[in-house]
């Protein structure tokens, strides 16, 4: 194989795949790139198994084919270059020619057949997706996953498949076992094909977060009105925009039956001013203790006190006044899970719904029933 | 270097059944591999996990696709390999195996984990995959591989079905020890063969010139004890006996040798005897000592041997059986064992 491509492209490209490979692996094809020679276009794929990443760039093809070669050394090659066309050429045993200029490199590189590539059947149909709502759905229940690697269930969020008001939607839920945050999205792009058909979708599908990090990069990148396609399988969700794709691997273990844990019919209703909540809890939050970040809320008939007792630094207070009708209830949570998912949430006042002291209370943003967040409350010494 | 199932020699009926298993996609979800090191154990795993990792499909490798060539370099996605370090398999080791093992398969077929020297995992490493081994995740395939099974948790043994190698058919293995190492004539490579009780990998490993001259000495060995002059037993180099190396082979040379002595006795010919080269000698020697001290000599020496699996002092171990074949000496001579 052989082709030209433009060192700032390439160098690019290079780096963004860096950030895949892990250095200490058992397997050792891991530590390498794939590049793949194509009509007019080079393929350059990393993958550490968990998450596999494709960069598509335009280059002038000589001679159609594929190498392998050590990650590392070709980005330090490359990047020490000068700003011109960098040729490569694949040889005998794997041997590849990188040159430019007066400078020449002559590299080991290993079989590509031995790299572990993501494979698609010709058949298989990519569907196309709003990107704007599936980065927006990340974001707001990525923060919910755990990172308690012994719990690898919950080490993901969950995508599937529900009819919601007659209308069938995708909902991502995440939990760590101490509150949950869910959003259901109409997710279809302009193709309006059947992404919901999706087989794996109708039982669900675990995505982990360090896959799902890597997606929101991908997402972050460019604008938002561009098209993002996606093809879900029973092990792996690969994503693709025009000049990138990434494959996550499903996570094989049983997401816990989450409905159980959304509590229903709560009378208890506090609407309230997101930002001065949100605020009020940064600011009280600054004396709880370190670990726990333990403040108490205290709803009262339209008010709220926020408050925390910590015997090293002492006490802070503040009351916001509310819209609340129910009956007083005193409820301890940690600070941080709250800032997280009042933070997920975009509208002026959200809503807050407690059943009892000892009960989830759920956060949902005013009139609107996209996106829910249930926290459970800690228990507080009287 | 992996190899398809025709071309292992021998465990006919384990191949059978694994054929048969791959082809109708009933394989159970785990496996301990038991027998002698050096049989082929490692090589049945590695290529049972080629047949079903191949792209190809249908239950047999083709060698040619990247999937097959993964396997070959260990490069393989789906395929995990976990291996003693230092020695064990700790628990961080299983830990990285059920995170591994905790995702889909990466190609979207089987998942296939090996563990070599399986009785190398330590208590806690054997009891943290005990689930795993009950409540495996789908189209997983988990091969535990060892020499010594009775070490493995009875917890561990109950949940895998147990494929039991047998050692090699002595024809099998001398041809297998003359592919393997260069310059081994036939009698020499039957002689490697039954010394490792039909383990070409174990073969593999010895020299063909140190073995004949261990072999010399137990020879003169053993002539100086038929003859019992006096009460000494032991004539030749000191460390012969000091040498805590090769024990377990300088006893195999000495059963071999008893027997070979045994078999003439019997049948007074050399047909079946495998120190072919020695012709004389053990003629000479099976008509100085009685049949029934030459049995006597072997299973002593099988006795002795037994002890040093429970780690018995090896010198020591080495002098009570020179002390046990010197007739002189007759508190052994007078006791039958």
């Amino acid at each position: 194989m052989e082709f030209k491509i433009s060192y700032k492209k390439l160098l690019k490209a290079l780096q963004k795949v860096q950030g895949i490979i892990e250095r200490r692996e058992i397997k050792p094809i891991l530590s390498n790139i794939l590049i793949k020679a194509g009509e007019n276009q080079i393929e350059i794929s990393a993958t550490n198994l968990e998450v596999s990443i494709k960069e598509f760039l335009e280059a002038e093809i000589f001679e159609k084919g594929s190498m392998v070669l050590d990650a590392k050394k070709v980005f330090e090659i490359i990047k020490e270059m000068p700003d011109k066309e960098i040729y490569f050429k694949k040889k005998e045993n794997n041997w590849i020619e990188i040159t430019t200029d007066n400078i020449f490199f002559n590299i080991v590189g290993v079989d590509a057949k031995e790299f572990p590539e993501v494979s698609f059947l010709e058949e298989e149909e990519f569907q196309e997706v709003n990107k704007r709502n599936i980065k927006e759905m990340i974001e707001k229940t990525i923060f919910a996953a755990s990172n308690d690697e012994t719990r690898v269930n919950l080490n993901g969020v969950f995508f599937e498949k529900i009819i919601k008001a007659g209308k069938d939607v995708i909902r991502m839920v995440a939990t760590d076992g101490h509150r949950l945050s869910m959003i259901d999205k109409e997710i279809e792009g302009d193709s309006k094909k059947g992404i919901l058909a999706i087989e794996p979708l109708q039982k669900g599908l675990l995505f982990p977060k360090k896959g799902l990090l890597e997606l929101k990069k991908m997402l972050d990148d460019g604008l938002d009105n561009q098209n993002l396609f996606l093809l879900l399988k029973q092990n792996n969700g690969i994503f693709k925009k025009e000049n990138m794709m990434l494959s996550i691997r499903v996570i094989d273990e049983e997401f816990p039956n989450y409905k159980q844990a959304i509590p229903e019919e709560i009378k208890n209703k506090a609407i309230i001013d997101r930002i001065r909540f949100l605020n009020s809890l940064k600011r009280i939050s600054v004396i709880a203790e370190e670990r726990s970040k333990a403040i108490n809320l205290f709803f009262g008939k339209n008010t709220l006190e926020v408050f925390t007792i910590n015997p090293v630094f002492g006490e802070g207070r503040e009351t916001i006044s509310i819209g609340y009708e129910g009956e007083n209830i005193r409820l301890g949570f940690n600070a941080g899970y709250l800032v997280d998912s009042i933070n997920a949430i975009d509208g002026e006042e959200i809503v807050i719904k407690i059943k009892d002291k000892d009960s989830p209370v759920t956060i949902t943003p005013l009139n609107d029933d996209e996106y829910t967040c249930v926290i459970m409350p800690m228990e507080i010494k009287e | 270097m992996i190899v398809n199932f025709d071309q292992i020699r021998g465990h006919r009926k384990i191949l059978e059944l694994l054929t048969r298993v791959v082809h109708t996609k009933r394989l159970a979800h785990a496996y301990v591999f038991s027998g002698l090191e050096g049989i082929g154990k490692r090589l049945t795993a590695l290529a049972l996990a080629k047949n079903l990792l191949c792209s190809s499909g249908g239950g047999k490798s083709c060698g040619t696709c990247s999937a097959c060539i993964q396997v070959a370099r260990g490069n393989h996605p789906d395929l995990m390999m976990i291996e003693p370090e230092k020695g064990v398999i700790t628990i961080d080791n299983i830990r990285n195996l059920k995170r591994e093992l905790s995702r889909k398969s990466f190609s979207g077929g089987y998942k296939v984990c090996l563990v070599d020297d399986a009785d190398k995992m330590n208590l806690q490493a054997e009891n943290a995959l005990l689930k795993t081994l009950e409540e495996p995740t789908p189209d997983t395939v988990i091969i535990l591989i060892t020499a010594k099974p009775y070490r493995l948790l009875p917890t561990v043994l109950s949940r895998c079905q147990h494929l039991k190698f047998q050692p090699l058919a002595l024809f099998d293995a001398s041809e297998l020890i003359m592919g393997g190492v260069a310059g081994v004539g036939k009698d020499d490579a039957l002689l490697m063969a039954s010394l490792t009780g039909g383990s070409p990998g174990k073969s593999f490993t010895l020299k063909v010139e140190q073995l004949k001259g261990l072999r010399d000495s137990w020879i003169n060995q053993s002539k100086f004890c038929a003859q019992a002059k006096d009460e000494n037993f032991f004539v030749g180099e000191e460390n012969f006996l000091s040498d805590k190396e090769n024990v377990d082979l300088k006893l195999n040379l000495l059963r071999l040798w008893y027997r070979d002595l045994a078999l003439y006795k019997i049948y007074g010919n050399f047909d079946c005897v495998l120190n072919k080269d020695k012709a004389e000698e053990i003629a000479s020697q099976s008509s100085a000592l009685s049949l029934e001290r030459i049995l006597n000599a072997l299973l002593g020496t099988e006795k002795y041997s037994a002890t040093l699996e429970y780690n018995a002092n090896p010198q020591l171990t080495l002098e009570a059986i020179l002390m046990m074949l010197n007739p002189k000496r007759d508190f052994f001579w007078s006791k039958k064992i």
